[in-house]
């Protein structure tokens, strides 16, 4: 497979930087307190930026103009660096992004402060946006803000659920459903759907959009979750294992327990239902031998490729159509790349 | 494959037509010893949430889900792909009707968030009160700010409920028309010797381009049923596109690489040669741009077992 992971990049640095200059107006220029310090620095950590320059170039391919989209992708980084933050105390993640995570750093309490702060903050650009969209598409803009919000904190709330319930033999719907919530609506159906708004696009293009983002986010997120097994620490930025010490549902996990034996199950639950804080190393060893005898990673690997077709085909209904452009090549691309990266 | 070559192919016998077949998966039927366990999940709804024959991955799975091995000697290293197939199988097919349920079940969902049901029972700790806080709060921020952009901008209609986006629509029942296997650019093309191609005419050209008089066309040469899914966004008469090796389903180190594009003096034709050494399954591949690889499509060969005769089965019961 070869991916244009150039023009991934190009785009993504092309459209992250503006975003990034846009989003930096909407921050303290004198920070008056331990919030504002973090809720300046966190955005600064990094990132691919692929989530605002997807929003960018969804509203471009479908004619839209950039300031409103930039704006619009803006919020949408603030958001999702908030998320960041909420879910990394949910989680109990130590790492984020070749950091240690900003509650690990700055404590629980000051880092649930900074997260809602950056949520709110979020909201001003789209404010500001009215005097572009009108009225009327703001708030429509709003709607789908609220719809996203919903999803992502119901899918949250699922996976933590599972983990907190130590629910067991779950199936691949069921890890479709909660990543459609957790991760889809988010990084992919809401930067397309919000993009296609700003650009003026009906409600049968942005329904195809959900398809669309679905898809695509779902293979993102089992990579992702590969990533956190096979991936180097160097390029994942995150713990590797990570997913094991905290018994998140992965795909593999799944594929594990419907191929372990009595035994191997046995041993399963008693892991999986422990906090990270009580895990072993060795346990966490064995279970990734286990993924790894059982072919859990191939079996990922060939799952997400089969949705990353159909993936693709939704494109091909969705954008075939539009002008030849960079920015509708750059969402092409986005299934390759998910498929493939390693970062 | 040089033009000389292409003279000379050994072709086999146009097979004989049979009823259409319009469900690729039931090819299966006859050779499943088991039944997909249903008990975790609700089965998919009769009406198709995705797209007729569409698979894309493992075609028969080798146990159901839940299976569990006898002897219950643990596994090693190694030993993984016979384990893969199963639930696999229907990779997308389950995708498309986790979205169905999603737009069904929707508004329902989002009721019960605001009753905080979140089907996990009623939790005490402190993680969970916080999570619990965390939701609350976001959804009382938004409607906040949503109730105050009404206030804020007094021309705005609202247009609340959001209209949840409808999928019941599968693929195949949407501007689908048949031909012989020719198309016109962009769009999607089926070639399936034992019932009508179909060519899905979605993918429209650009706006002010027009549909040119140029056709893409497909030929198989496999001495078995193959059905060969084009997808593809063509630009233009002069572009090259190439098929990277198609990957076996269930064996990625299996490959077919036998699939390239030629000009014809109608247009563009993918030829796919299939010989006795490809086990059968289903390949998929991207289709790219020659010069910059570019992301222009995918290609999907599903190949049968050899001998497998449609009419030995009841591949489409009377309705």
């Amino acid at each position: 497979m070869k991916p244009a992971p150039s023009l991934i990049r190009a785009v993504c640095e092309d459209y992250g930087g503006r975003t990034r200059a846009v989003l930096a107006s909407y921050l303290p220029e004198r920070p008056r307190d331990a919030v504002d310090r973090l809720i300046t620095e966190y955005p600064r950590r990094g990132g691919k930026m692929m989530r605002p320059s997807l929003l960018i170039a969804a509203a471009r391919a479908f004619g839209a103009p950039l300031e409103p989209a930039l704006h619009a992708a803006a919020a949408l980084e603030m958001l999702h660096n908030a998320s960041l933050i909420h879910d990394d105390i949910q989680d109990g993640s130590e790492e984020r992004r070749g950091r240690p995570a900003l509650h690990v750093e700055n404590g629980i309490p000051v880092a649930l402060g900074a997260g809602y702060a950056l949520a709110l903050q979020s909201l001003r650009p789209l404010i500001d946006n009215s005097t572009v969209l009108g009225p009327s598409l703001t708030l429509r803009v709003f709607e789908e803000l609220e719809r996203m919000v919903s999803e992502a904190a119901e899918g949250q709330a699922l996976e933590l659920g599972w983990q907190r319930d130590n629910v067991l033999g779950l199936s691949e719907a069921d890890y479709l459903r909660m990543v459609l919530k957790k991760t889809c609506w988010l990084t992919f159906i809401y930067p397309c759907r919000v993009g296609a708004l700003i650009a003026g696009a009906g409600e049968a293009r942005l329904d195809g959009l959900v398809r669309f983002g679905f898809l695509l986010g779902a293979v993102f997120q089992i990579q992702d979750d590969i990533l956190n097994l096979a991936g180097t620490h160097e390029l994942y930025g995150k713990e590797i294992d990570g997913d094991l010490w905290e018994g998140k549902r992965t795909l593999m996990l799944i594929h594990l327990w419907r191929r372990a034996t009595p035994g191997e199950r046995r041993r399963l639950t008693e892991i999986l239902s422990r906090r990270r804080s009580e895990q072993c190393a060795d346990d966490i060893r064995w279970l990734r031998g286990r993924i790894d005898a059982y072919g859990g990673l191939e079996y990922a690997r060939q799952y997400a490729r089969s949705l990353g077709f159909a993936a693709l085909r939704e494109y091909m209904q969705l954008f075939a159509g539009l002008p030849h452009s960079r920015d509708k090549s750059f969402i092409a691309e986005l299934v390759p790349w998910a498929l493939g990266r390693s970062s | 494959m040089d033009e000389a070559s292409k003279n000379h192919r050994a072709r086999r016998d146009e097979p004989e037509r049979v009823r259409p077949h319009r469900d690729w998966r039931g090819l299966q039927q006859a050779a499943r010893t088991w039944q997909p366990d249903t008990s975790g999940m609700k089965l998919p709804p009769e009406d198709r949430s995705y797209p007729e024959g569409e698979t894309w991955g493992w075609q028969q799975p080798d146990g159901p889900p839940g299976w569990v091995a006898d002897g219950q000697q643990q596994a090693s290293v190694g030993e993984q792909p016979e384990s893969w197939n199963g639930a696999v199988t229907d990779a997308v097919r389950m995708g498309y009707q986790v979205i169905e349920e999603h737009i069904r079940q929707g508004r329902r969902t989002a009721r019960k968030m605001q009753r905080h049901e979140y089907g996990v029972g009623s939790l005490g700790d402190d993680l969970w009160e916080a999570l619990q806080r965390t939701v609350g709060f976001s959804e009382d921020l938004m409607s906040l700010w949503i109730g105050a952009l009404r206030v804020l901008l007094p021309g705005a209609k609202h247009s609340s409920p959001l209209p949840w986006p409808r999928f019941s629509q599968g693929f195949g029942d949407n501007g689908a028309m048949t031909g012989n296997g020719h198309h016109s650019p962009n769009g999607r093309l089926e070639n399936d010797p034992w019932g009508p191609s179909v060519a899905d005419d979605r993918g429209a050209p650009a706006a002010g381009e027009s549909l040119s008089p140029w056709s893409l066309s497909i030929d198989v040469t496999s001495s078995r049923p193959t059905r060969t899914v084009l997808d593809v966004e063509l630009r233009n008469r002069e572009e090259e596109l190439i098929v990277e090796d198609l990957m076996h389903s269930s064996d990625p180190a299996v490959t077919l690489s036998e699939a390239a594009f030629y000009r014809t003096p109608e247009g563009l034709q993918l030829r796919v040669e299939v010989s006795e050494r490809h086990p059968p399954g289903v390949y998929s591949g991207f289709v790219r741009d020659r010069w910059n690889g570019s992301t222009r499509g995918c290609l999907r060969v599903e190949l049968e077992e050899e001998g497998l005769d449609p009419n030995d089965q009841d591949l489409n019961p009377p309705s």
